[in-house]
């Protein structure tokens, strides 16, 4: 439903622009992650050598294994990310960690597509990295198109490393209509 | 071999990157990505869901770009921005092509940039997933 006047962008939208998520901290990365990253990435062909042969990444610029740019280092972060007293299911903790992770803005329809994504890279993502990701409600518009009047948003993610070094910014493009 | 700003022309393709997918990519994916959605598993969910079976992972589709990239510049070259929209869907079977053109060079901040526009399309002709990219390139001299 869309308040008075026909828009979805209410004072209390406008006030939620800007609202952060609870910083999420990785465990340190590990090489063999890296390597299952990628090969899952490249199936059924084998992936670049800097991402899973030590000895190969040494004679590399990079001088070890890095991950690839679009690495995931918050896979089955339950147990470690929990909000609150600890669930007694994995289910219920990965419930939760979404929960608190779900920047949506207030009162917007429930219909949900996700529109695109882009990316920036800045420092590579290293073996023993510990990397934190801190989600912004960053913009919202909204358009009518064929499916009625669409509510826009878009949520930034920063991730950071264990140096305060930018490692990426992340922003997906959200419609709900 | 090292993949060099000055030998890349405006207007040139970039090597295509395809990958036949099924649930054997897919779930691998799911793993890595912590992305266990019953719609990208099971074709009864998706079916519930109003699709016409189990369907591929977007961030996976995201990933090819990156891994199209990657193979066209190899390990002297950066991936510095890449952007993206999910459009069509991704049964099982199809055949996912990454293609690329370059549409300009440039130097920014002592970088050595190209932008690609990039473009995933399926063995139907169907552009599944638009985009775009820039990436950093090692200078000669």
């Amino acid at each position: 439903m869309t308040s008075e006047g026909g828009t979805y962008i209410t004072a209390e939208v406008e006030a939620y622009i800007g609202t952060e998520s609870p910083p999420l901290v990785s465990p340190p990365v590990s090489e063999s992650e890296i390597r299952r990253f990628a090969m899952a990435a490249y199936w059924p062909e084998v992936p670049p050598r800097r991402f899973w042969d030590a000895e190969y990444a040494k004679s590399t610029r990079f001088g070890g294994i890095v991950a690839p740019d679009e690495f995931n280092p918050f896979g089955w972060m339950v147990g470690r990310a929990h909000i609150g007293p600890q669930p007694t299911h994995i289910d219920e903790a990965q419930g939760e960690l979404e929960e608190a992770r779900n920047l949506r803005p207030p009162g917007a329809p429930e219909r949900y597509l996700y529109a695109g994504s882009s990316s920036e890279y800045h420092a590579p993502i290293r073996p023993g990295d510990v990397i934190t990701s801190i989600l912004k409600f960053s913009e919202v518009y909204e358009r009518q198109g064929g499916l009625g009047l669409m509510l826009f948003y878009v949520v930034e993610e920063r991730m950071t490393n264990q140096n305060g070094e930018l490692v990426r910014v992340f922003r997906t493009n959200n419609i709900l209509y | 071999m090292t993949l060099y700003w000055q030998d890349v022309e405006d207007g040139s393709e970039i090597p295509e990157f395809a990958r036949t997918t099924t649930l054997m990519n897919w779930n691998r994916w799911a793993s890595v990505n912590d992305e266990f959605v019953p719609m990208h598993m099971d074709d009864d969910d998706a079916r519930a869901n109003g699709q016409q079976a189990a369907f591929g992972e977007g961030p996976l589709r995201y990933s090819y770009l990156h891994s199209a990239l990657r193979e066209w510049i190899g390990d002297d070259g950066d991936i510095v921005f890449v952007n993206a929209q999910y459009r069509g869907i991704n049964y099982k079977g199809d055949i996912l092509t990454v293609s690329g053109r370059v549409t300009g060079k440039r130097e920014e901040n002592g970088r050595h940039l190209v932008d690609v526009d990039l473009a995933i399309t399926n063995q139907r002709g169907e552009a599944v997933t638009p985009g775009n990219a820039t990436v950093a390139l090692p200078s000669r001299g």
